[in-house]
């Protein structure tokens, strides 16, 4: 542990010594469990499972550096990602009952506030609240005055520190969109992996219960009775994305954007692919500039045009409540104490951290955390407490967030944060009204939709592409003669090969060994990228995929690294090839069958059939020049053996076809098993046959027309099947496209008239 | 309801009687199917205007409209058109009296009037406690030093405050030429300052900083004027436009109003229609549309014509 303590360089945190003072300076840790967390030996394999375990839940994140989302809009977030210390904050039945009563008495307490603030403002003509510094604030919303809503806040946090005397102080409270729910359960759910048996012996209270208390807080918060909750998130370009899908996951609620809410008749409704659903309660994860474009204090255009009426008028709960903010305005944060003094003067009072350059308790840190040498810093815990309708509910836990020399406590520069455990079965079984059910399988918001079709069409591709390309290397690996077949005629057919199944379908460079690999390494950069969009559209329907997905689709986000360093190892291919097995697998047996899955399993065949055709084109579209006559030319027979075995490799055909055939491949019977075999997964007849049975199905846009058409298609002779089909799939995949995801737009801001009159 | 007063004949005290049409219109590159605005065209009730009707027409015709009071009570009204549309015609058509405005008398000095604001409790507090501090348009931490330079001309010590706002109205009026092409809606007031030109938004602006940089509660008041054609032309219909003033808070003669655009402290030929801390709380059409082009152009007549 650090002896002495150290003065921030910008007169930020002091840190005293707190070797004496039990486990970090909270009192009351058993000596036993403080030996167990900080156990150097168990520390170091601890620490890296956490960093694993974190990488796998928190897929997300992961996915923050990926240059594209579904419809190819680009990303600007970089990518956060933030390390989870393996050692704990501890805190002691009895410390946590004290600090939750005070949470608990301060949320009511600036409940009071700001109902004041916005009501009667009793606090503004008394001056305790000035009015100069609520406008000067920025944070006080004028088109808040007056409204009433049943709540204030539904949900509160507040960052706290412990002093280097022992008391805790208030860093800030947060009001408009307290973030951090879902982090604080994800960190719980990795240290309860790596040290399930730590976690029991020490009677660790579960947070399990919490998220069923957060949506019981949300239905209390509206009139309705049975309400429709829907996360409210900024999507996949908000710093806390991650936060808000595993939130939704954990409550399960769908998550919207802006673009899938429409306000209509003072109500909020949700786009689905049913139409348009109301929606009760929007559990908005935004601050509040970004929440209506028609509020005087709106950022740009983002945000829900009408959406604060809906509030006003009754139709809509927003949770937190519009205007909830100003508490957080850092200037008024001594106007907002003496508020709390006026209106309710606390028990339990959490003073203000106040000036900086006051000394902070430091915390054990597991080593090379934040910066080799030093094993304990000052933490800040954010504590999450709600309103049920009945009471406040206090999380029994929180996260933990280092500080680093100098650093303003508000915000931590170091990406270290730190599960808080409450020992001892502390908090009472929260018992109440079960929480309404609503059948979300059937709801498909329209951008939902959208991705799920996307990304099984991104999918699909990416693994043909894999796939050709290990057919290829591993030929030319195996026998690296057929590079010489037939005037370089081998190398030609694999180059047009490998280009047609990155949808290029022609190769202008003249057939080399080079050209070839150059062909294979651009087919390797478009798989990457492919996944990369796949990626991107399954972060942002958490909600719709299986936990198991979530960990292949970071195993693949970890693979596409390799990828774009061109890939040739045939390793990396079969596993690459590995996960995508095991996401067909999970599409096909882990997905709830209902209308999320009808419209991901359209795009699959659709891009399916795209695929063969690409390919059966490329196979049998031989160079005509520098081809010698063919006519009984038995180099000329190899190639054509080989480019056919390729085909039926890259469509995962070759094994069914030598157990049909147990010969050597011929191309009619090749062509049959991919055109016409119905038996034949990967086959055009059963992708058709496929999306003929979702054509039953009501949300569906693919008519019997297009499978007729399809199945006609499939009769003609393959020079003519080709561009018959490709043209039916292309066309009914636009029409898919346009009749389900065309509507959400953002909104654009109109123009507004500069004042100008003349002078006389 | 207020009586209807008598139109066919000129009012006691001077009053008139206005007929204001403020028509926007939007154009897009593209249909669009979506539009959402938020306005204030709506003259608000004062002590010397009597707002006898108002309406608001839309073209395409809105499915959702409401109306409310902001937190300055000034009424808003929303809409909303989920027609699809390449033009929105927005049609704000009301008749107000005015009565004429006496002479504001205030011998306070601003030093004391500065001082009763600082403390001011009770409903004086909300009242004027909104109108002192920084806004959008107006960015009192990075400019006040300026500001105060400004006022400093007009702000003697001991000055009555009636007079000195009015030694600033003039001031303003003198020192700064009205030049429709030198700003936009982007132009900081700090640039604004510094080339002494601008259009009468800018200068409303420049006053309330001035004033509220002494630590006088100034609100920003948006409206219509008379504007009267060069001797011996007609009056072209249409050819006016918005207008905006200040108003500032003395004790004993209340909230009054001056022009410092056109150098005067109104009496009947200025129509209001709201107030707030700056053009940002009381902009006439703001809002968002939705659809495939953000193309636009936006076209504004006002016609004020008397009874």
């Amino acid at each position: 542990m650090t002896a002495g303590s150290h003065r921030g360089h910008d007169g930020g945190v002091n840190v005293t010594s707190t070797a004496a003072r039990g486990f970090g300076g909270i009192v009351g840790v058993p000596a036993d469990l403080v030996w167990q967390l900080t156990d150097q030996v168990a520390l170091p394999d601890r620490q890296a499972r956490v960093d694993r375990l974190l990488a796998a839940e928190g897929a997300g994140h992961l996915v923050h550096d990926l240059p594209v989302r579904a419809g190819g809009r680009s990303s600007g977030v970089e990518s956060r990602p933030w390390r989870l210390d393996s050692i704990p904050v501890v805190l002691p039945s009895a410390t946590f009952r004290w600090l939750s009563l005070a949470v608990a008495e301060r949320m009511e307490a600036i409940e009071l506030v700001l109902a004041d603030l916005y009501g009667d403002r009793e606090l503004v003509r008394e001056r305790i609240v000035p009015a100069e510094a609520l406008a000067a604030s920025g944070r006080y919303r004028f088109d808040a005055i007056g409204t009433a809503p049943r709540r204030w806040l539904s949900t509160y946090a507040v960052d706290v520190v412990l002093d280097g005397d022992g008391v805790w102080r208030v860093v800030q409270d947060l009001t408009d969109a307290p973030a951090g729910f879902g982090y604080a359960l994800l960190d719980r759910s990795v240290l309860s992996r790596v040290m399930p048996d730590v976690m029991t012996d020490a009677e660790v209270a579960s947070l399990a219960r919490f998220p069923a208390a957060l949506g019981r807080s949300l239905a209390a918060s509206s009139p309705v009775s049975s309400p429709r909750i829907v996360l409210f998130s900024g999507g996949l370009d908000h710093p806390s994305y991650v936060d808000h899908s595993s939130l939704a996951v954990q409550l399960g609620i769908n998550l919207a954007e802006g673009a899938d809410l429409v306000v209509r008749q003072r109500r909020v409704w949700l786009r689905t692919l049913d139409g348009l659903e109301p929606v009760d309660v929007l559990y908005r994860r935004l601050e509040d500039p970004m929440v209506d474009p028609l509020t005087v204090a709106a950022a740009g255009s983002a945000g829900v045009p009408g959406l604060l009426q809906a509030e006003r008028s009754g139709g809509l709960t927003l949770a937190n409540a519009y205007g909830s903010g100003v508490i957080e305005g850092h200037d008024l944060e001594s106007y907002i104490e003496a508020a709390i003094d006026r209106l309710q003067p606390l028990e339990m009072v959490l003073p203000r951290l106040g000036s900086p350059g006051r000394s902070l308790a430091a915390l054990p840190l597991a080593a090379s955390s934040v910066e080799r040498g030093v094993d304990a810093a000052p933490v800040v815990v954010r504590l999450f407490a709600v309103h049920d309708g009945a009471g406040v509910r206090v999380m029994p836990g929180g996260i933990g967030r280092v500080l680093a020399p100098g650093d303003d406590p508000r915000f931590p520069s170091a990406l270290t944060a730190k599960d808080v455990w409450v020992l001892g079965k502390t908090t009472a079984p929260v018992v109440g009204p079960r929480l309404p059910q609503v059948d979300f399988g059937r709801s498909v918001p329209t951008r939902a939709a959208d991705a799920l079709y996307w990304l099984n069409r991104s999918a699909e591709r990416a693994e043909a592409m894999a796939r050709t390309m290990r057919a290829i290397t591993s030929r030319e690996e195996q026998d690296p003669s057929l590079t010489g077949l037939h005037g370089g005629d081998w190398i030609a057919r694999m180059c047009r090969i490998a280009a047609s199944v990155r949808r290029e379908y022609v190769v202008a460079n003249p057939p080399s060994l080079d050209s070839l690999h150059t062909e294979l390494s651009k087919v390797g950069d478009a798989v990457a990228l492919e996944v990369g969009s796949l990626l991107t559209g399954a972060t942002t329907v958490r909600e719709f995929l299986s936990t198991t997905t979530g960990r292949v689709l970071v195993h693949l986000a970890e693979l596409r690294q390799s990828l774009q360093q061109r890939l040739t190892v045939i390793d990396d291919l079969d596993s690459v090839l590995a996960d995508f097995a095991a996401l067909a697998g999970l599409w096909l047996e882990s997905t709830v069958r209902g209308p999320a899955w009808r419209i991901g399993d359209t795009g699959r065949r659709l891009e399916r059939c795209l695929v063969v055709l690409d390919l059966i084109e490329a196979t049998f579209d031989r160079p005509v020049v520098g081809a010698p006559d063919r006519q009984g030319d038995s180099e000329a027979d190899d190639v054509d053996r080989s480019a056919v075995e390729v085909l039926l490799a890259a469509n995962e055909s070759l094994v069914a076809y030598r157990r049909r055939h147990r010969s050597d491949v011929e191309q009619d019977a090749a062509l049959a098993l991919l055109v016409r075999d119905v038996s034949n997964p990967r086959s055009l007849a059963a992708s058709i046959q496929r999306l003929a049975e979702h054509s039953t199905d009501g949300e569906v846009a693919i008519g019997d027309d297009f499978v007729r058409a399809a199945r006609a298609a499939l009769a003609l002779p393959t020079h003519e099947m080709v561009p018959a089909l490709r043209g039916e799939v292309l066309a009914v995949g636009n029409r898919v496209v346009r009749q389900w995801f065309s509507t959400p737009v953002d909104p654009i801001a109109m123009g507004i008239a500069r004042i100008v009159e003349p002078s006389p | 309801m207020t009586t209807q007063p008598d139109l066919s004949q000129p009012g006691p005290g001077g009053t008139r009687a206005y007929r204001v049409e403020h028509r926007t219109v939007y154009s897009y590159g593209a249909p669009m199917t979506d539009g959402y605005t938020v306005t204030s065209l709506i003259p608000r009730a004062t002590d010397v205007q009597t707002v006898i009707e108002a309406a608001i027409v839309l073209d395409p015709p809105e499915s959702d409209r409401d109306a409310y009071l902001d937190g300055f009570n000034n009424l808003v009204n929303q809409f909303g058109v989920h027609e699809s549309h390449q033009v929105l015609t927005i049609t704000a058509t009301s008749v107000v009296a005015l009565r004429r405005r006496e002479t504001p008398v205030d011998n306070t000095s601003w030093e004391q009037v500065a001082g009763l604001l600082a403390e001011a409790t009770g409903d004086l507090a909300i009242e004027a406690g909104f109108f002192r501090a920084p806004s959008p348009f107006i960015d009192l931490v990075e400019l006040g030093e300026r500001l105060r330079q400004l006022a400093a001309a007009s702000f003697v010590p001991g000055r009555p405050i009636v007079e000195a706002v009015g030694a600033l109205c003039r001031q303003i009026f003198a020192e700064y030429a009205f030049d429709a092409n030198f700003s936009s809606l982007s132009t900081p007031l700090g640039d604004v300052l510094e080339a002494r030109r601008g259009v009468c938004q800018d200068f409303a602006h420049l006053a309330i900083g001035a004033l509220r940089s002494l630590g006088l509660a100034a609100r920003y008041v948006s409206g219509y004027i008379e504007t009267m054609p060069p001797p011996g032309e007609p009056r072209l219909v249409g050819a006016d436009a918005s207008h905006a003033w200040c108003s500032v808070w003395t004790p004993l003669a209340g909230w009054v109003d001056f022009d410092p655009t056109n150098g005067q402290l109104p009496v009947n030929d200025h129509i209001t229609v709201a107030w707030g801390r700056d053009y940002a709380d009381v902009v006439p059409v703001r809002g968002v549309m939705i659809g495939p082009s953000t193309d636009q152009t936006l076209e504004v007549s006002v016609d004020v014509a008397r009874q």
